[in-house]
């Protein structure tokens, strides 16, 4: 085969073409490799250099205009806030609950015409219309136009209005459906979402959570740049409370105590419905009380729970525990004999009972059933300051409850350094000792459930963020008094109620009723207990055997009658026949002992 | 091999027998002495490239390339359109859960323990009490009730007054004797009245029935 190679030149030979005999033909360099990448390097070295240029240009010339403009680019931080959580009653009824909400956001540097806004948002958020343009015509770029914030819907029709400067962000607002119900219990919150009273307050962090925080990037105008950089820390939802009280009885409570307040023109007035075998609260009403929702028409004097935070005198009602001690000391039965005169000098001092009568001869049953004072300080003098002390401590006295409400007083007991002569006199009726509403419910709670004192306690468990249910820690529990005497007390308080008594009115059809009236001298405030009128309570529990419901009516100075048994037995009539049909508590179908008063 | 033939590519001398000690070298004792030949030289021959394979070549590389480019395109495209696809869903579920709450409200409003009896007054309906009790044994029993006189409103306050049931004459024990329902005697109940005085005036609304209810 022949290749097709131009020989090579014979060696030692010049190859010299002659000019005549070739012509000169230019010199044609086909494109080899070596070439084209030659061309290759040379253009990127010229983009290189651009580049490079640039760079200078940036870095080194222009240098302090873009740091100027790069402080611009910051970080903006938004809260996120956390959902508050929702407090319900036992069966789940929500009281207080956090829905989605807007404000109305005005900017009104970018408003030129501020008058045709408050033409077209005035009337749609019930705004002051002078108001409303004197806001939009500040000079600065942020103004909330409402106080309290919109519903979504709202929002979104004020943006379909395209109204320049207004914008709609994103907040929460608490709303109470259930209006007055429980309001002392639950309290409110206040402008920026934090509890300011009641349960609100006490389970603040529970209920709150822990905002979250988010940070993007912002360019020179302020808008976030979309594909910037983002760091979320998620908000955590705070824990809701379920609460023990029921929410029927709680209304039924309320609506009797407010009516009986009106129709007794008392300074206020609480009921207390609680289960003694474990100390939770279903009912606690207080008049007058307001408005969650609507705080501004709300009287301050009204905002506190009365129950717990204002103590009394409890006068009669502290009686049982007088007998009670007599009782389980053992120095007393329930039949003993003893001799009431009219008047009865303790150190000087004369007593008497509610109503003048001669001598009577009264059974430690009578002198609870009549409820004599003489006879709780014949009883008290044979216990002596020392035990009569430490029974008041035992059942409570001195010390708040620690139901969970705030500002919770633990009432005013006397230490027993400080009594004097007639301090055990006036304290085994009830007078000089200062108790609340609470502490008192939660003696005869003791009472009710066989001597064991369970404490009072209004929050059956919270609710986490992931819908699991909680409980609550349970209850502290002691013995104060033997069954026996437990049962013993509970038949003569049953005698209260007979026609005998001082509260035939507490008595409900079908059932063994079992309590104790209250008529308490008020203090005055300056030195004695003349012109300050009266506290009438009840309290008693059903059915009295074997007690399923505690319920006590406290009235601060009623006007014209006074007697427990005349304004405060029959609402604690209502309230417990209410209670005992709504939670399908049956009678027990026994039969009352035959109770000796006289002798 | 025939030593007339030129050949295309000459294998080299191996150096090794080149510089092999002439007394290791192998040498045939018998046969001719190798003639020696001239050696073709090793010459670069022209590329033989045919035109239609390179340009298969460069059809489908950039075929592929444009494949590769068409296919990101439509992979961003879709990834676009589900984008504005999931912002619209999300606004829309904004919308309706913001739509969910409100009638939330409106439910928890309306079964509010106020509304509930302002509605249950509107319909004329009244309050019922228990009459009566049927033991049943067991722990069980019967509640017997019957409508609460609700007295007519007050021509004086325009209010419609509220049903109290007076405890004036409340039985004791377990009798099953009615319970008179009186209005107005808050301010007679601090007398003692004697048990088991049953007046009729009360119970009226006999058009009503009264309703059992079995208790635990």
């Amino acid at each position: 085969m022949v290749t097709r190679t131009a020989p090579p030149p014979p060696r030692g030979a010049v190859h010299r073409p002659t000019r005549s005999a070739v012509q000169r033909r230019p010199v044609r360099r086909r494109p080899s490799a070596r070439h084209r990448l030659e061309v290759v390097l040379f253009v990127s070295l010229i983009v290189l250099s651009l580049i490079g240029g640039r760079l200078l240009q940036l870095q080194g010339l222009d240098r302090s205009a873009y740091a100027a403009s790069a402080q611009d680019q910051q970080l903006q931080t938004v809260t996120l806030a956390a959902t508050r959580g929702a407090i319900t009653d036992r069966d789940g009824n929500p009281i207080a609950t956090s829905v989605d909400a807007r404000d109305v956001v005005a900017d009104p540097e970018e408003i030129s015409d501020p008058l045709a806004i408050v033409d077209r948002l005035a009337p749609l958020l019930d705004l002051n219309a002078v108001t409303l343009l004197r806001q939009l015509s500040t000079h600065s770029q942020y103004a909330l136009l409402t106080r309290t914030p919109v519903s979504p819907s709202v929002a979104d029709s004020i943006l379909a209005m395209k109204l320049p400067g207004i914008t709609t962000p994103d907040t929460t607002r608490r709303i109470y459906p259930d209006g007055t119900l429980a309001a002392n219990v639950i309290g409110f919150v206040n402008a920026d979402g934090q509890g300011a009273g009641g349960l609100e307050y006490s389970y603040q962090r529970t209920l709150a959570g822990h905002s979250g925080i988010e940070r993007y990037q912002v360019g020179a105008n302020g808008e976030a740049i979309p594909d910037g950089r983002t760091d979320t820390t998620p908000a955590v939802p705070g824990s809701g409370l379920r609460l023990t009280l029921q929410r029927d009885i709680q209304f039924e409570a309320q609506r009797q105590i407010t009516r009986q307040v009106k129709v007794t023109k008392s300074l206020s007035g609480t009921v207390i419905v609680m289960n003694p075998k474990n100390g939770q609260i279903l009912a606690l009403a207080s008049a007058p009380t307001f408005n969650p929702n609507n705080l501004a028409r709300a009287n301050s004097k009204d905002l506190g729970d009365p129950a717990v935070s204002v103590p009394f005198e409890p006068g009669s009602v502290n009686k049982v525990i007088t007998m009670s001690a007599g009782l389980e000391d053992g120095l007393v039965t329930p039949d003993s004999h003893f001799v009431i005169p009219d008047s009865y000098r303790v150190a000087g001092t004369p007593f008497h009972d509610a109503e003048i009568h001669g001598t009577e001869h009264l059974t430690l049953t009578g002198i609870l059933a009549e409820s004599s004072n003489i006879g709780a300080i014949k009883v008290a003098q044979r216990l002596g300051p020392q035990r009569f002390d430490y029974y008041l401590h035992a059942y409570g006295f001195g010390k708040p409850t620690g139901v969970g409400l705030p500002a919770e007083s633990g009432g005013l007991l006397p230490p027993r350094s400080q009594w004097s002569g007639t301090t055990l006199a006036t304290l085994s009726f009830g007078q000089g000792i200062d108790v609340t509403a609470m502490q008192v419910a939660s003696v005869y709670s003791t009472i009710a459930d066989d001597g064991i004192r369970v404490n009072p306690n209004i929050v059956e468990g919270t609710v986490d963020p992931d819908h699991h249910y909680v409980p609550a820690p349970a209850p502290s529990r002691h013995r104060v008094i033997s069954v026996q005497v437990a049962t013993e007390l509970r038949n003569m308080l049953e005698a209260v109620t007979s026609n005998e008594g001082t509260a035939p009115a507490a008595r409900i059809a079908g059932y063994r009723v079992a309590g104790k009236t209250g008529t308490a001298n008020r203090y005055n405030g300056h030195g004695g207990y003349s012109g300050a009128g009266y506290t009438a309570t009840f309290v008693g529990m059903v059915p009295a055997d074997n007690p399923q419901l505690v319920c006590e009516v406290v009235l601060d100075r009623p006007l014209h009658n006074h007697y427990g048994g005349a304004v405060a037995a029959p609402i604690f009539h209502d309230v417990m026949s209410f209670a005992l049909r709504t939670l399908k508590i049956p009678p027990t179908f026994t039969k009352p002992p035959k109770a000796q008063l006289k002798w | 091999m025939s030593a007339a033939a030129p050949l295309r590519y000459q294998a080299r001398p191996r150096t090794g027998a080149a510089t092999l000690p002439k007394n290791l070298q192998i040498r045939p004792t018998v046969g001719p002495k190798p003639v020696a030949r001239s050696r073709p030289r090793l010459v670069v021959s022209a590329q033989q490239r045919s035109t239609a394979g390179r340009f298969a070549f460069v059809v489908v590389v950039g075929g592929i390339l444009v494949g590769g480019l068409v296919a990101v395109l439509l992979l961003h495209m879709m990834a676009a359109q589900d984008g504005f696809r999931v912002t619209a869903l999300q606004q829309r579920l904004a919308t309706l859960t913001d739509q969910v709450q409100e009638q939330q409200q409106v439910v928890a409003a309306d079964s509010a323990p106020n509304a509930l009896q302002a509605r249950a007054d509107a319909l004329g309906m009244v309050p019922t009490t228990i009459s009566a009790f049927h033991n049943k044994g067991n722990g069980h029993a019967v509640a017997v009730e019957s409508p609460m006189y609700v007295p007519p409103p007050s021509i004086v306050t325009g209010k419609p007054a509220t049903a109290k049931s007076g405890a004036g004459a409340a039985a004791a024990g377990n009798s099953t004797s009615s319970k008179t329902s009186k209005s107005g005697t808050t301010s007679k109940t601090g007398t003692k009245s004697k048990a088991g005085t049953t007046s009729t005036a009360g119970t009226k609304q006999s058009t009503h029935h009264p309703h059992h209810h079995t208790g635990r």
